[in-house]
């Protein structure tokens, strides 16, 4: 028989309701009562993998460290100051770890002043690292000149790496850019150095950044010089992004992962490993790093064919466009310039394979005077002109500066390509040198941008560096001129032999130096006191006879083979 | 049929309370413990891969009811599971990684010890947790487990974050067949006499089923001490040895998640001493776990006493010696035992000196917890029967609470 009243809950069906909701209420709670806190606090552990900065601002740095220790969870102190005995401190945080970054201690420091030195060393209960070095950029508006060290390409097994403890010994840059391939994924190959294992998961890719940051010259780099880096191929494996066949989830991830624990940056929040950004160095220059690897699309996954993907190719063409410092630093991991060798065609793993994603940029940088792009992943010193139309015809609207490799050897897709092979088919290089490894150094005035080619021996450590060709590019002329070319190299058809080369600017006079008041000079003529300019005199007398002993000594090569 | 209504609406709303707010469309295979996948391996261009790969697919998961939240109520509110096969002694080592694309938000991870033979997934207590909320960039988890059991990982995302996938790194390496040490598993917590440090084993210590997950205090391997508690108020345990890595206190009828009262980590590589304050309550049983990151670990010495004084304690006024004789049985043949009574607070640190006149005929340095009697060794005084000389009996140490502040007191005593 149907009830009358409205169907309501009777108090009883109110009660056990009320008693669940009391249940559901509860029983969370209860559970998550099992958390002890723990503050952060300096604990145990060894820094035997050196210190790092980097991911500069003009009032912020990272700072980098790892402890070695048998504990799951620890932490250490660090002290960031402005003179070298650390007794003027500015900033001291303790910075927890644990085993699940693999001891790695990271700190953004804020409120930093702009365009000055610090350094910086941690503590633990255990120890005391090393003391490091670094520099915030300069204050935004700032018109001083700016230095940038550029690198890529270090293979631990095929020779040391000398040109990063050259460009360690710098004073102190603005910025040290590493563009990809830090370290090589591969195992043991006889070459100049054993490498033990490959680089397959998280912890063989942990062990292998633990064996190149072993290197003395690396190790340097990272304590005396603030450095950002970008990733190529080979920090995963060679030309992974072909999809052929395409890494398993927990390779690709576990080398992005051991890849932000080693170096000194920090996570961004929308997206975990995202790398692109850019570095405002004052008003004289902005630096746009480029992440080429980890967006790339096209080979076999349905998408479209994209280097950058479709997000970051928006960001820098707007970040690009809307510039407004003198010089646009394009740091891109793979050339851009196309690269064709007679007989031999292009390599498409580099732009030349993009050339959709390639033309849309040109067509941005055409109307975006001093742009330069700095590059990487060839392990040859290129030096080259930036055509719009597909980088192989029109007017020139930036140029290429190639920094060769640190101690990778070969051409990538060209192996035993000779330099006249590649001049015949690009007559938009200038310059080919595959041959010597070093780095590039980029002074930027608001007048000029000045590129210096380093290179230095690979066989065994201590080998010192020498310059290999100079560069000068007047603003706004997007061209380059060739300052200095060591006799030996290869001169492309434009430049004659008989042309009268300049005098290496490593042993110039004061007056070969840019005229900007502001630029920065290591030669002694301009040392800001007598101590330093006589300890740069020293220097200077080093470097003469270092360079005249390697002349001495190819003089001698060359006699030979004749 | 107006029972079952009641009993429908019931258990409707404790269901709807307790998975409110989450996704239900189409969950991943592995949603439930009983429907864990175990992690499988992958190939790699330039050579073999020895970690195994769980894909941690979350973005329509669901969280598990029953199953405790180990980092905390808002923790593992999408969770997915997968299965780490059992094999010999194995050092189990998971990581949560973020995938690519993803934001930067860490995963919840809690793993699972399953007893041998088990055919339904026990779930009740996670042996070992690692999220955010123990503000980890990346979580990752570390066990020493027994041989032949597997371990179930729980891979999850708190409340509000909205990252939808994850990767499991699960790598193993077996361990040498080592014989547990005595209290591994909590089952066989071995009673501790009070205020007496005992040398314990730490060789061969592992995770067992029943060891709740402490992420503040996480080791490998642990061993297991308990003591009832004679009286209420703030007790401190106490262990000292190179390879102990954390000690965490418990009170209740057996430890658990929810009754961790208190833990410490070692501050140093070296020999180091930690010290754990916490509360508990006569009659009461406090559960300690003495946790090590090494396998091959030696050995800690470990003490649990109190009520110690909770205010800081004064120099002198609030420790008193008392200095018994020895009674006759206890004699030796060429020493007397000397007992020592230090009432008062728990002392972190005690040097107890026995002097006869000048000189100093016994000395004993406590590097525990002391509190309660010791006993010295006193030299017989040759050709005598029975030392019937005066002595004078100091102890100076530390106290927990003020690390810095020392005491002495000292007391002569004359033994008949």
């Amino acid at each position: 028989m149907p009830s009358s009243r409205p169907h309501l809950l009777t108090r009883r069906e109110l009660t056990v309701a009320g008693a669940g909701l009391v249940v559901a209420a509860h029983v969370p709670d209860a559970w998550g009562a099992r958390l002890l806190r723990q503050s952060a606090k300096v604990g145990p552990g060894r820094f035997l993998d050196g210190v790092a900065s980097g991911d500069p601002s003009s009032t912020t740095m990272v700072f980098w460290s790892r402890l070695t220790t048998d504990r799951q969870r620890s932490g250490a102190r660090l002290v960031v100051a402005t003179d070298e005995g650390l007794t003027r401190t500015v900033a001291t945080v303790v910075v927890p770890t644990t085993r699940g970054v693999d001891g790695a201690l990271k700190v953004r420091v804020t409120g930093l002043s702009p365009g000055t030195v610090y350094y910086y060393a941690w503590h633990s209960r255990d120890g005391v690292s090393d003391v490091g070095r670094t520099k915030t950029l300069n204050p935004a508006g700032s018109a001083a000149a700016v230095r940038i060290a550029c690198s890529s390409c270090q293979n631990w097994s095929q020779g040391f790496f000398n040109a990063l403890t050259d460009a360690a010994a710098q004073e102190p840059l603005d910025l040290v850019l590493f563009l990809g391939d830090y370290t090589y994924e591969y195992g043991p190959r006889d070459q100049v150095r054993g490498d033990p294992s490959p680089s397959v998961d998280l912890q063989t890719y942990r062990d292998k950044l633990r064996l190149y940051r072993s290197d003395a010259g690396l190790r340097e780099l990272h304590r005396r010089q603030p450095v950002a880096h970008v990733w190529d191929d080979h920090e995963v494996a060679n030309n992974y992004t072909d999809n052929n066949p395409a890494p398993s989830q927990l390779q690709r991830t576990a080398a992005y992962k051991a890849s932000f624990e080693w170096l000194p940056r920090m996570a961004t929040a929308s997206d975990r490993y995202r790398m692109y950004r850019s570095y405002q160095l004052g008003a004289t220059a902005e630096v746009f790093m480029l992440d080429e690897r980890q967006y790339r699309t096209g080979f076999g996954d349905g998408q479209p064919r994209q280097m950058l993907g479709r997000r970051q190719l928006d960001w820098f063409k707007g970040a690009l466009a809307r510039s407004s410092a003198r010089w646009k630093l394009v740091a891109t991991p793979t050339m851009f310039s196309s690269l064709s060798v007679a007989g031999k065609g292009t390599n498409s793993d580099q732009w030349d394979g993009f050339a959709a994603d390639r033309q849309e940029i040109l067509d941005v940088v055409a109307g975006v005077p001093n742009t330069v792009f700095l590059s990487g992943d060839t392990h040859t010193f290129f030096t080259s002109r930036v055509r719009r139309g597909g980088a192989r015809t029109g007017p020139t609207v930036a140029t290429e500066f190639v920094t060769g490799s640190v101690s990778s050897r070969g051409l990538p897709g060209f192996e035993g390509a000779s330099a006249q092979a590649i001049f015949d088919a690009s007559p938009w290089i200038s310059f080919v040198d595959g041959d010597d490894h070093g780095y590039g150094l980029v002074e930027c005035s608001p007048a000029a941008v000045r590129v210096i080619y380093r290179a230095s021996g690979l066989d065994r450590p201590g080998l010192p560096s020498r310059n290999l060709a100079v560069y000068d590019q007047a603003a706004g002329a997007n061209d380059y001129v060739t300052t200095y070319q060591e006799p030996s190299q290869p001169v492309p058809p434009e430049v004659t032999s008989n042309q009268p080369l300049p005098p290496d600017p490593g042993t110039a006079s004061p007056a070969t130096l840019p005229a900007e008041p502001g630029a920065r000079s290591l030669s002694s003529a301009h040392a800001p006191t007598k101590a330093l300019a006589r300890r740069r005199r020293k220097h200077e007398r080093l470097v003469r006879q270092a360079q005249l002993r390697t002349e001495r000594r190819s003089t001698r090569r060359r006699r030979r083979r004749s | 049929m107006r029972r079952l209504r009641v009993v429908g609406i019931g258990t409707g709303v404790v269901l709807w309370g307790l998975g409110a707010g989450t996704a239900h469309a189409a969950p991943p295979p592995n949603d439930a413990a009983s429907r864990a996948v175990e992690v499988a391996p992958v190939a790699a261009e330039n050579g073999p891969v020895p970690s195994l790969e769980g894909v941690a697919e979350l973005g329509e998961a669901t969280p598990d009811i029953g199953t405790p939240r180990c980092l905390g109520p808002k923790s593992f509110q999408r969770t997915v599971w997968f299965r780490v096969p059992g094999g010999p002694a194995q050092r189990v080592r998971l990581d949560a990684l973020t995938a690519s694309g993803q934001p930067d938000q860490a995963a919840d991870l809690a793993a699972y010890v399953q007893p041998v033979g088990v055919i339904r997934p026990l779930t009740t207590e996670p042996q070992a947790c690692d999220g955010p909320a123990t503000r980890a960039t990346d979580p990752g988890i570390e066990l020493n487990v027994p041989p032949g059991q597997d371990v179930l990982v729980q891979v999850g995302f708190s409340a509000g974050r909205t990252a939808s996938r994850a990767i499991l790194s699960a790598s193993t390496l077996a361990l040498p067949q080592l014989e547990p040490p005595r209290g591994d598993a909590v089952a066989d917590a071995v009673g501790m006499p009070f205020a007496r440090a005992r040398t314990q084993r730490l060789r061969g210590a592992t995770v067992t089923e029943r060891d709740p997950a402490e992420p503040a205090c996480a080791t490998a391997g642990s061993i297991w001490r308990r003591r009832p508690v004679r009286q209420t108020g703030e007790q401190v345990a106490s262990t000292r040895g190179r390879d102990a890595s954390a000690l965490t206190a418990f009170v209740g009828k057996r430890p658990s998640g929810t009754n961790a009262k208190a833990c410490r980590t070692a501050n140093s590589s070296r020999t180091t001493r930690i010290e754990v304050p916490f509360r508990a309550r006569k009659g009461q049983i406090a559960w300690l776990r003495i946790g090590t990151d090494k396998y091959a670990a030696g050995r800690t010495r470990t003490a649990v006493s109190g009520p110690c004084d909770p205010t800081p304690l004064h120099p002198i006024t609030r420790t008193r010696v008392t200095v018994g004789a020895p009674a006759r049985r206890a004699r030796g043949k060429r020493t007397v035992r000397l007992r020592v009574r230090l009432v008062g607070p728990c002392l972190r640190q005690a040097r107890i000196t026995v002097r006869r006149g000048k000189r100093i005929v016994a000395r004993r340095t406590l590097r525990t917890l002391v509190r309660g009697t010791v006993t010295v060794r006193v030299p017989r005084v040759r050709g005598a029967k029975v030392p019937k000389a005066r002595y004078k009996v100091s102890v100076a140490g530390r106290a927990p609470k003020a690390k810095r502040q020392r005491f002495g007191v000292s007391r002569r005593v004359r033994l008949r």
